[in-house]
């Protein structure tokens, strides 16, 4: 009994710690609040958050492109307070909010750092201004506002992620993934076993069109191409005009979790197991297509080696 | 009654798929282990081989995109000698379905993935 009451006790000193370290800020605009950490494309938003809304932020954690992921709880306005009830919510805080502390701490509020008011670490003039020419350089960097298929405006959340959010939800990759639906069983044998063509079906799914000459083609790629095997499959991607995200400094490392993988991108992989190669196309619900449709892509294997997350530049 | 019946088949069939992707995952990585563990396969090795060859045989009904098949594609075409005389210890069925393996193994060889 003694034992329980020591626990019950050292649980609530725990529970009480946390609470003094959550940190309650207000946010300096208006922010996309997403039901994941992926912080592109309009599939995970809930909501938006208005300018100077005050939230809790629970957990936070660092994104490759030096942004931060935030965990948060809606404190105000009250009319998004019942977002919390989907929790986890996440907003996206910006490298330049970081750098410069762009999210106050208000007020009456609790303080983790213990300096908020703390006037030798308040920006002089001449830091403040140059603070505010950042902030001005970074929002003029990023790409405009994108309207998607539902005619809602969604805000964009980091550099590249207008051109990512409108190839995700372009009508090539409808189709494609329309088409990938379709035919979801044409990379099983007539015992219905992966017939091992993931690249041809990729390939297929691109055009719209089978190897054969069926489908309406005129997708992604005007039609299926011949080729070498999947693992040369960027050299071949790139020569149609896709470009592989992992040479792109912000997402190198975003694209090692699934959950960031955009939608209708392909995936390149090298493998210890033979000298081929893997191609697989991302699709709607985290579904993978290469023939068939699975939900665990190679990416979570350890025998396979991603090479390229290609999307296409000019959709 | 009818509710508590969808819920138990529901339960079950959870409990199923998930012992199918544990058990299919714990193959993958023995069979995987194996290969990268004997490059060379020898007759010490012809034992634990055969055994190989029948997990396999085991999960293939679950492993929708082959995964433990091109797992053992490098070696078998390293120690084909050696993965027939495993398989030439199977009983007629089983040596029936890595017969199929085997075939797709050369096809995948010769022909790839495009």
């Amino acid at each position: 009994m003694r034992k329980f009451v020591q626990f019950l006790l050292f649980a609530y000193t725990m529970l009480l710690t946390f609470t003094a370290l959550a940190e309650t800020v207000s946010i300096p605009r208006a922010a996309n609040v997403r039901s994941s950490r992926t912080f592109y494309g309009n599939e995970n938003i809930l909501d938006q958050l208005p300018k100077d809304a005050q939230v809790e932020i629970i957990s936070r954690r660092p994104l490759a492109s030096g942004a931060d992921a935030l965990e948060i709880k809606i404190i105000s306005p009250a009319d998004k307070v019942s977002l919390n009830e989907k929790k986890p919510i996440y907003i996206w805080q910006s490298k330049t909010e970081i750098k410069n502390n762009l999210f106050k701490t208000e007020a009456g509020l609790s303080c983790p750092s213990g300096d908020c008011n703390d006037a030798k670490n308040q920006p002089n003039p001449v830091e403040a201004l140059r603070n505010i020419s950042l902030t001005i350089e970074e929002e003029a960097s990023q790409p405009p506002e994108i309207t998607s298929s539902d005619n809602t405006t969604v805000k964009n959340d980091g550099p590249l992620s207008g051109k990512i959010q409108a190839y995700s939800n372009g009508p090539e990759i409808q189709k494609m993934i329309a088409w990938a639906r379709a035919n979801n069983n044409i990379g099983r044998n007539r015992k219905g076993e992966f017939d091992g063509y993931c690249y041809r079906h990729v390939k297929e799914a691109l055009a719209t069109k089978t190897r054969a000459g069926v489908g309406p083609g005129n997708n992604l790629v005007p039609s299926w191409y011949a080729s070498g095997n999947a693992i040369t499959g960027g050299k071949d991607l790139k020569a149609r005009g896709f470009v592989n995200l992992l040479d792109q400094e912000p997402y190198k490392k975003d694209m090692q979790n699934p959950q960031n993988i955009p939608k209708g991108a392909i995936l390149i992989y090298s493998t210890v197991n033979h000298g081929y190669g893997h191609a697989e196309v991302k699709l709607d619900n985290d579904d993978y297509f290469f023939g068939i449709t699975t939900k665990s892509p190679k990416l979570n294997n350890k025998n396979y080696k991603l090479l390229g997350v290609w999307i296409k530049d000019n959709v | 009654m009818k509710k508590i019946l969808i819920l138990l088949i529901t339960l079950f069939s959870m409990i199923t798929l998930t012992a199918n992707a544990s058990e299919l995952e714990s193959t993958i990585g023995e069979v995987s282990a194996f290969v990268q563990a004997h490059p060379q396969i020898s007759d010490a090795e012809l034992d634990r081989l055969t055994v190989i060859l029948q997990k396999i045989i085991l999960v293939k009904d679950i492993d929708d995109s082959r995964e433990t098949t091109f797992t053992i594609f490098n070696s078998y075409h390293r120690n084909k000698s050696y993965y027939n005389k495993a398989a030439s210890q199977l009983s007629a069925e089983q040596k029936k379905q890595i017969r199929e393996i085997f075939n797709f193994l050369e096809e995948f060889k010769k022909n790839g993935n495009s």
